[in-house]
């Protein structure tokens, strides 16, 4: 989809910029530019976000930072899965046990003060993990209240996530996102093309005193607010970003007033990853109405002064904006034959997984790892009764806690939808009132959503997996209809995201909704006998993924060819009836979430 | 902010540090967001309104908006070393630290808003046996969480849609019962724990559960500003105050001022205002009108109205000051269907203009 998109509609552009592209060369002199950048102020720029895979070009990126760093700047690096604990501060059970005496100890982010925290696969936290890290970044300070202690440390610190995650689906969380001001995406850049940067630490530290007294003339302030707007970011953070990083670039360029040129650096670095490419007309859909509210925005009506600043602005965003599309679409390309080949996914899981949980006495449960704190804490009252004489703490059985991990397998639904024009016709308002149906099913439950569409040629991932009713009922309201039936593309991809799903631990429902007649190939022909074949194909392989699957046949009347796909699965397979079709389908999955 | 206690808390740690020396922005220099500045404020004036939940889009300044709200709230007398912050005016009779004292030193001290961080354990926001003392002196002593230190204050949790299911049900237990009850490692203790509890969070990150929203007292619907001159101000704003905060703050401390004054006026006054059978049928009338479940709606929206009337001079509260607050007391405890797409907000305007205008 995206590949088509970006590919078709900006032909001319996109022969200007091929051979930049092809060398990578741009986007290695932009990585260059966001690391100066976000060394001159990195807590206030909030982070970098680093896109691309374990490699010698991001050691290199980030080996260029830390040569940059002042002497008395912390680079903390935080690896994967590090507990709550270390990264946040708390008791230290070494030190304690040592002197004697409680004895806290500061944090990963709290030691990262001053300076910049890294923090490595930063596409497989959970919001609820990346929280903790977006509420230091937000108010400079750690603050916990766990397991006895509590503490404020100091924590004014610049965040590199990097970022390995594949495709658009896999990414950092949200609310950290928001708070970071950069980001750059390094998959595509050659090692022999990363240089070091120009910039060495005293001009660095030069950059950071003139940034302090910048001065941002007015227009040029209302011009980097406006054009925000224009580019549809709600968010206010990022044209506090970009005033910042405007400041920063005129700072590192030598200028004591930040200049539009500067302005327009600043406005390619910060909004050109947050907006979606720019459109020809023919495609350029019209922008979807504001939802609500309407009524009572009465200072909406006003139109954005536009002027030739803004203009020049906009222009710097769009052309940014242009050259990630270019990069993330040769991206999928390749992403798409590597998942056509077969590729299985890790699917091993640890022991110990799991979020901790609160510890709970022993009681002859050998296996539990023993957490040390509140078992202290249990014995602690009766040492004296016990006669402590040697100064040795007395244990009894009884005191013992384990650590617990709470595991409850999440089930995430995976609704596989077929939008094309036969299903369209027939059932798609059939489907959709079962969807909703099974909606509020999950709501209770709180399952996680996700949502994948195929028509056309292509199956899309409208929603990845979520909670939130707000973006399911969003997507589900937008679906598009009409086309061919790509069902062998569909299948593939909600494969792809049931094997992600369990490698996070969660256990995938797929539930399919189609008349199982598909007819476009992996390989986008309409050849019937080859999309049959890959049809077949794609739906055996989604049967040995391992993942429960639910299949409706949306067709009039109940068909063979259906069923046998169905069987080819290993799905349950069931009619859509007519009418009532939504209870029918609220039934059948909740009995088979039920039974596990 | 808090400095009293978290020394009380921290100077036991070694490497503990000093807090944040950057002055909180200022709460009348925020731009915009007035419905969440107003929700904030009548709670400010009268605590029984029961909370505010803030939900919306991210960037808005809901957090600014609630760590500013702290210098706003005016001083109290408290009985000095009482970690449950009591009134030496009405001593609470079972607070374990007053009830044992023969006489009480008053001093006064700074309202306290308390923040809840993500990841908080159960020990630290109720109160657990004091591990160090337990240890090396075997002595079974209490050692208060944050609702003690939260009482008589505001209690502020961020992205409340992310915290613990079991920790939610803790908070809004105590909330609303207003005692914190402990009974655990062999200690059985009880304290006061009155305050406002006010959460934000954005539903982007999963919605709420039903019952928790009706438990927040008014519910306000942060949205991002789209007005392009607000827009400018707010990042102007925060361009001088990051460029000097101090010089920044100084400069607001009048208005802060004022505002303070304001609020501990309309408390001073808050039941003296008089609310007319009129009124009273009319927020009724409303309150069937929408079918909002129980009476904890009509209750918010009048002690609400109430508060605005106080906060306004007025000596009774009107039909307009009514109408002001309908919307964040009732939107959230409309029978919500989950697929029912129509807003909240519109349905209560729509009962509103009906029971007003007809």
């Amino acid at each position: 989809m995206i590949a088509e998109r970006s590919a078709g509609a900006f032909e001319a552009r996109r022969a200007a910029l091929d051979r930049a592209y092809a060398n990578g060369l741009i986007f290695w002199e932009r990585a260059e530019l966001v690391g100066a950048v976000f060394l001159v102020d990195p807590a206030g720029l909030g982070g970098v976000h680093v896109r691309g895979p374990v490699g010698p070009v991001r050691d290199f990126w980030l080996a260029q930072v830390q040569r940059l760093l002042a002497a008395d700047q912390p680079f903390v690096s935080i690896p994967a899965g590090t507990p709550e604990d270390r990264l946040l501060g708390g008791i230290s059970l070494e030190r304690s046990l040592r002197t004697g005496a409680l004895t806290a100890e500061r944090g990963l982010l709290s030691e990262a003060d001053g300076g910049i925290a890294c923090v490595r696969m930063a596409e497989r936290l959970e919001s609820s993990d990346a929280a903790p890290i977006a509420s230091a970044l937000e108010c400079g300070e750690v603050h916990i209240e766990r397991a006895g202690t509590s503490r404020r440390d100091r924590a004014g610190f610049g965040l590199i996530a990097l970022d390995e995650g594949e495709g658009p689906d896999e990414t950092v969380p949200a609310n950290l996102m928001e708070r970071m001001g950069l980001s750059i995406d390094l998959t595509d850049i050659p090692p022999r093309l990363a240089m070091a940067f120009e910039a060495g630490p005293h001009d660095i530290a030069a950059a950071k005193l003139a940034y302090s007294k910048a001065i941002v003339p007015d227009a040029i302030l209302e011009a980097i607010v406006h054009v925000a707007a224009r580019a549809q970011i709600g968010s206010l953070r990022a044209p506090l970003f970009c005033l910042r990083a405007s400041k920063a670039i005129a700072a590192l360029e030598g200028h004591s007033e930040v200049t539009e040129s500067d302005a327009r650096s600043a406005c390619a670095l910060v909004y050109g990853p947050l907006v979606a490419p720019p459109q020809t007309e023919e495609e350029a859909a019209p922008p979807p109405p504001p939802e609500q509210h309407e009524a009572d925005r009465p200072d909406q009506a006003e139109p954005l002064p536009e002027g030739v600043l803004e203009e020049q602005l906009i222009q710097a965003v769009q052309n940014a904006a242009l050259l990630g599309a270019l990069q993330t679409a040769a991206r999928v390309e390749s992403q798409r034959r590597a998942h056509a080949e077969g590729r299985y996914g890790a699917k091993s899981r640890g022991g110990g997984k799991g979020r901790p949980d609160r510890p709970r006495p022993a009681r002859g449960r050998r296996t539990h790892r023993i957490d040390l704190l509140s078992t202290l804490r249990a014995a602690a009252p009766w040492q004296k009764l016990r006669g402590r004489g040697d100064g040795r703490l007395k244990l009894r059985a009884s005191d013992l806690n384990v650590k617990r991990h709470r595991h409850r397998a999440e089930s995430s639904v995976i609704f596989v939808v077929d939008a094309s024009g036969s299903a369209a016709l027939n059932r798609l308002a059939d489907v959709k009132g079962a969807i909703e149906m099974l909606l509020s099913e999950c709501y209770a439950r709180r399952d996680l959503v996700s949502l994948i569409a195929f028509r056309d040629e292509t199956s899309e991932t409208l929603l990845s997996p979520t909670r939130s009713l707000t973006r399911v009922r969003r997507a589900l309201a937008g679906l598009p209809a009409g086309g061919t039936t790509p069902l062998a593309d569909g299948l593939s991809q909600a494969r792809g995201l049931a094997e992600s799903e369990m490698g996070r631990g969660r256990t995938p429902l797929i539930v399919i909704l189609s008349d199982g007649r598909g007819n476009v190939a992996l390989n986008r022909s309409t050849d019937r006998e080859i999309a049959r074949g890959d049809t077949d194909k794609a739906a055996r392989r989604l049967g040995a993924s391992g993942a429960s699957i639910l299949f409706f046949d949306t067709s009039r009347r109940p068909s063979p060819g259906a069923k046998a796909l169905s069987d080819a699965m290993g799905a349950a397979y069931a009619p859509l009836p007519p009418s009532h079709a939504s209870q029918a389908v609220a039934g059948a999955v909740r009995n088979t979430i039920g039974r596990r | 902010m808090l400095g009293g206690f978290c020394v009380f808390m921290v100077c036991r740690f070694e490497s503990a540090q000093p807090g944040v020396t950057v002055p909180p922005y200022p709460f009348s220099a925020i731009v915009g967001q007035d419905d969440l500045k107003r929700a904030l404020i009548l709670c400010a004036i009268d605590a029984s309104i029961g909370g505010v939940l803030a939900f919306g889009d991210r960037g808005t300044g809901k957090t600014t908006a609630i760590r500013a709200l702290a210098a706003l709230l005016p001083p109290q007398n408290v009985v000095e070393g009482c970690p449950y912050r009591c009134d030496p005016a009405a001593i609470d009779p079972t607070c374990p630290h007053c009830s044992i004292l023969k006489s009480h030193k008053s001093t006064t001290r700074q309202a306290p808003v308390v923040t809840l961080p993500l990841g908080a354990t159960e020990d630290r926001v109720l109160g657990a046996l004091d591990l160090e003392r337990a240890l090396v002196k075997g002595e079974m002593r209490f050692e208060p969480g944050l609702l003690a230190s939260a009482n008589r204050g505001f209690l502020y949790v961020d992205e409340v849609n992310l915290l613990d299911d079991h920790l939610v049900d803790v908070l809004l237990d105590v909330a609303a019962s207003g005692r914190n009850t402990v009974e655990r490692e062999g200690l059985s203790i009880a304290h006061a724990a009155r305050f406002v509890l006010v959460g934000s969070g954005n539903p982007e990150e999963g919605d709420l559960r039903p019952q928790l929203l009706d438990r927040f007292g008014v519910f306000v619907d942060v949205r991002t500003p789209v007005n392009p001159k607000e827009r400018v101000q707010i990042v102007r704003r925060r361009d001088a105050y990051e460029r000097a905060p101090k010089t920044f703050c100084a400069d607001w401390k009048n208005k802060d001022r004022k505002l303070q004054k304001q609020i501990m006026e309309a408390r001073a006054r808050l039941n003296e205002i008089e609310t007319s059978d009129a009124v009273l049928e009319t927020a009724a009338e409303l309150c069937i009108t929408l079918g909002s479940d129980g009476l904890r709606g009509e209750l918010t929206l009048q002690r609400a109205a109430r508060a605005l009337a106080a906060f306004e001079g007025e000596t009774t509260v009107t039909h307009e000051h009514l109408r002001a607050v309908a919307r964040p007391s009732l939107a959230h405890r409309l029978r919500k269907d989950p697929l029912d797409d129509s807003d909240a907000s519109a349905r209560v305007d729509r009962a509103v203009s009906a029971v007003f205008d007809a």
